[in-house]
């Protein structure tokens, strides 16, 4: 399992998510566990998100990109 | 829009709520009770965090009512009480604009914005009322993001240090959406 779908199925407190994990799906990926992603990766990768990447935040996919793109891909939670 | 277009009172509906259209004073006073006094309401809208007079947010809401702007109440179907209130506002050329608050705070998080607006969105469409629907959302409000996500909308911009922020530090980042008639795909809630 990828850094970004462990770190999601942490946030969403499932044991794993699907490879095409979106907003709405899984049914708990909700506006509410939106939130708390915000703020995982914002643990994560140590700095408040800009605009343009909680706006890029819809699929598992945009995830792994914003955790490679802040080099926070690697790091130990 | 020169005159008042029928469809803007039609009441609505969907899976666990009434749409009901308010008449110019009744929108006018329930917002006033609702919206004028509660800071935290003022946020998801970009009103200004402060206080607002009385004849300021009476002249607003009833100037042009029914042919710039339409409050919905927002009410469970087993209920009578309003749980929060829907304000369209019309603008040239042929966009509204969608503004929503919850004044009752226990049904915060259960998808009550997105069920209501695939109602609204989808009668604004099929009626013709506008060709085009438009938000403009605080950078951090992440709920209202995540909803205008699910309803398809694109992100078609961001502004910076546009709008106070709501804690008074400064200036606070806004981004906009956009639903385009024909991209707009009916869907359910779930």
């Amino acid at each position: 399992m990828s850094n970004a779908a462990k770190l999601l199925a942490e946030v969403l407190n499932l044991s794993d998510v699907p490879a095409d994990a979106r907003l709405g799906h899984p049914p708990e990926w909700d506006s509410l566990a939106h939130m708390h992603l915000v703020l995982a990766l914002e643990a994560r990768t140590g700095q408040p998100l800009s605009p343009m990447q909680i706006v890029s935040l819809v699929n598992l996919n945009e995830i792994d990109a914003l955790l490679r793109a802040t080099g926070a891909a690697d790091r130990t939670p | 829009m020169a005159a008042q277009h029928p469809a803007l009172f039609t009441p609505l509906s969907s899976a666990r709520f009434r749409l009901e259209p308010l008449g110019a004073w009744q929108a006018a006073a329930l917002t006033w009770r609702h919206w004028a006094h509660d800071l935290e309401m003022h946020q998801p809208m970009l009103i200004p965090p402060r206080h607002l007079r009385r004849l300021t947010w009476w002249r607003r809401m009833i100037s042009g009512y029914g042919r710039k702007r339409i409050v919905h109440a927002i009410t469970p179907l087993d209920r009578t009480a309003p749980i929060g209130l829907h304000l369209c506002v019309f603008r040239p050329w042929r966009t509204a604009n969608l503004q929503i608050a919850l004044h009752d705070r226990g049904w915060w998080g259960k998808d009550v914005v997105l069920e209501t607006r695939i109602a609204l969105i989808g009668h604004i469409f099929q009626a013709g009322l506008a060709e085009r629907i438009d938000a403009r959302v605080l950078a951090r409000n992440v709920s209202s993001i995540y909803t205008y996500h699910r309803l398809g909308f694109t992100h078609s911009g961001t502004a910076h240090r546009a709008v106070a922020a709501p804690d008074g530090t400064g200036g606070a980042d806004v981004v906009t959406f956009e639903m385009l008639r024909e991209n707009w795909q009916p869907r359910d809630a779930t």
